[in-house]
């Protein structure tokens, strides 16, 4: 694997992009149109490497009024996407505003889909403020940052999340801000 | 059926753990355009079959409800470093 880091961006030279990557890159496109977002989780472990599928790709984006929802919700329908929540747009944003995410997909396919939140605690918020823009073949995905993302992720402590947590960690290590990691370790009493 | 035993499921979560790493390790061994046309087409063959899937929208919505809570997996939010609350707070 060669990371390449510009400034603040990362580089994935080289790295083919699958079919869920180009779902993602679509939905973004349109998503950007209207807000900012940073994606966390499971699928930046992927964006790196990680030998495994996804069903759902969560992101942030924050809070906006109803009225800047309604016309990003609009022009994903317009686009051939659809939310799985059986609600109309006030319905939607009403999800979101309950602190609950959203799930959207390609019309009649729901496997994979988008899990959208908006920021709503502090973890949330530092992932927003300090997202790096990964660049593969053109496209820009902003993620969180590593080290709070290996911290969060060992934190939420199943299986799955660990794993993503230590391979997102052995890949990365030489961008990895050491000392950041063991703050955020520090402050959520893990270690992995 | 008896599940298995405490000892059993830690072999599993080693060897798992052993596969991650063996896997980092390769990833990092391998150029950017190797790694990634090995992942694409398992995930690309994942994605053909995204049709084929036996719930109903519904279905699954109910079904990554209920998994979440039975999950042992943590909600809520992680207290953050005091350096970086204050930094997100202006101070």
């Amino acid at each position: 694997m060669t990371i390449r880091k510009d400034s603040d961006k990362i580089f994935l030279d080289g790295r083919n992009l699958s079919e869920l990557d180009r779902f993602v890159c679509n939905v973004l496109d349109i998503i950007s149109k209207y807000t900012s977002y940073v994606i966390v989780s499971g699928y930046v472990a992927i964006l790196f490497g990680r030998s495994r599928s996804t069903e759902d790709v969560d992101i942030l984006i924050p809070f906006c009024d109803i009225s800047l929802f309604i016309k990003l919700h609009d022009e994903l329908l317009e686009n051939n996407y659809e939310f799985l929540n059986a609600e109309d747009s006030f319905g939607l944003f009403s999800i979101l505003t309950s602190g609950s995410g959203v799930r959207l997909c390609e019309k009649d396919s729901f496997i994979p889909n988008i899990e959208i939140k908006f920021v709503k605690n502090e973890s949330d918020d530092y992932s927003f403020q300090n997202r790096i823009p990964l660049i593969i073949a053109d496209k820009n995905f902003y993620i969180s940052p590593l080290e709070i993302q290996i911290a969060y992720k060992i934190w939420l402590g199943s299986e799955k999340d660990i794993e993503d947590a230590l391979f997102l960690k052995e890949v990365t290590s030489d961008f990895i801000d050491e000392k950041l990691l063991q703050e955020f370790y520090s402050s959520f009493k893990v270690k992995l | 059926m008896i599940p298995p035993d405490e000892k059993h499921l830690e072999k599993i979560r080693r060897d798992r753990i052993w596969f991650v790493k063996k896997n980092a390790e390769w990833v990092c061994s391998v150029p950017n355009e190797v790694w990634s046309k090995k992942q694409s087409d398992f995930i690309n063959s994942q994605y053909q079959n995204r049709n084929s899937y036996p719930l109903t929208k519904i279905q699954y919505l109910h079904l990554i409800e209920t998994a979440r809570s039975l999950s042992d997996r943590r909600k809520g939010s992680p207290s953050m470093p005091d350096r970086l609350k204050n930094r997100m707070n202006g101070d």
